[in-house]
């Protein structure tokens, strides 16, 4: 992509969050508000990602853990039952479904310059991807449910 | 008439025509030297009980100032731990401030170029002011748990000092206590010793006071040698020397 057509793309609003080390950007569209981890209530028999379900704004929202690692990662159940290691939960609404995304680190909000491909952005030197919620969501979907 | 010296010199006479008799005059200066060893034993132990005691006063009022300096140490403990809570509830409020200018700058996001901008900047502003401030908040409570690390230091230096305040008044009193008794041996020592030699405290020091001057009467004689004339100085101490001699030999007490 050359600089004149960069010039000419507009900014992306939206939020930028670091996730085991990586940069990722979710737009505005999706992300909805950034608020302290709320209390959950555990689902029994849950896959990993599914944190739990907790109360927010008045409705009961699913809150995911966007590190908990995919199937091929997994070794141990044990070993990955993981603490938040953030104080910030990011509501998002996507597919009219909201849920909660917690263990992210939000770094940034606003608007930010695109980067050179598309779903992009840049934050300083680094660039991050935008983060995939609808895989997400599929994936607390088909996980294995122990019910 | 006899006056209130007669007593001592009375009994000081005595002693010599004894020895003069007797004894030899080696025993005399040993009975002083004995008794002048017994004045100084019993003078050193009176002071060591009164040191004791001063001792032990004394680490009676260092024990009242640990005391009150613990207690100072554990209203500063006490205040420590409030200003943690203080600082505990700051940080969370910084955090609160925090995620209120993200959500800020992704409303200003939202509203677009031309209106979100405003919001952007004051989320931007807030946000960096936030930030300092969940690191000032952090340094503090960093520099709080490390005095509280340095009290509880103090805490234990202190009690130390009040175990180590308790021996040492402890010992004080052993001291008082063994210096009582030995006061006391030493007593008994000196009723003995009087009981012995029939001699006492006083008469040593005058025979002492006595010897000493015979001493230096010999000495200043010495320098008179070959200086003056030989009648001359006869005539000048026949006066004193002669009832001196006459009560050496036990003749009579010389006149008061």
């Amino acid at each position: 992509m050359s600089s004149g057509e960069l010039a000419t793309k507009p900014a992306a609003g939206g939020v930028v969050f670091r996730v085991g080390g990586e940069l990722w950007f979710l737009p505005a569209s999706i992300a909805m508000k950034v608020m302290p981890i709320p209390e959950m209530a555990r689902v029994p028999g849950g896959p990993l990602e599914l944190r739990g379900v907790a109360l927010v704004d008045g409705d009961m929202i699913p809150v995911v853990d966007a590190l908990a690692p995919g199937p091929e990662e997994r070794a141990e159940p044990e070993a990955v039952l993981l603490e938040p290691r953030r104080q910030a939960m990011l509501v998002c609404a996507v597919l009219g479904e909201t849920l909660g995304l917690v263990g992210i680190d939000v770094v940034a909000t606003g608007r930010f310059e695109p980067g050179e491909l598309a779903g992009e952005v840049k934050l300083g030197d680094e660039t991050a991807r935008t983060f995939d919620v609808a895989a997400l969501i599929a994936r607390v979907r088909e996980g294995r449910w122990a019910v | 008439m006899a006056g209130p010296n007669d007593k001592p010199k009375r009994r000081l006479f005595r002693l010599l025509r004894r020895r003069k008799a007797g004894a030899t005059g080696r025993t005399v200066v040993e009975e002083g030297a004995l008794w002048g060893s017994h004045q100084r034993a019993t003078s050193a132990v009176r002071d060591t009980g009164d040191a004791a005691q001063r001792i032990a006063s004394h680490v009676a009022k260092q024990r009242a100032v640990v005391d009150a300096l613990a207690d100072r140490a554990r209203g500063v403990s006490a205040r420590s731990a409030d200003l943690a809570n203080g600082f505990s509830r700051l940080t969370e409020t910084f955090a609160r401030l925090e995620l209120i200018a993200l959500n800020a700058g992704l409303e200003g996001a939202r509203l677009g170029e031309g209106p979100g901008q405003a919001l952007g900047l004051v989320s931007d502003e807030l946000r960096a002011q936030a930030t300092r401030g969940t690191e000032a908040c952090r340094e503090l409570g960093t520099a709080l748990g490390e005095i509280g690390s340095e009290l509880a230091q103090v805490h234990s230096s202190l009690d130390r000092a009040r175990e180590a305040s308790t021996e040492v008044a402890q010992e004080a009193a052993r001291i008082g206590g063994a210096s009582a008794d030995a006061e006391r041996a030493l007593a008994d020592m000196a009723e003995r010793l009087e009981n012995t030699t029939g001699s006492d405290p006083e008469t040593a020091r005058a025979i002492a006071e006595a010897t000493e001057h015979a001493r230096s009467l010999v000495t200043a004689l010495g320098a008179l040698n070959g200086r003056a004339p030989q009648a001359l100085v006869v005539t000048a101490l026949r006066p004193v020397l002669e009832p001196l001699l006459r009560l050496l030999d036990g003749e009579e007490e010389p006149e008061t």
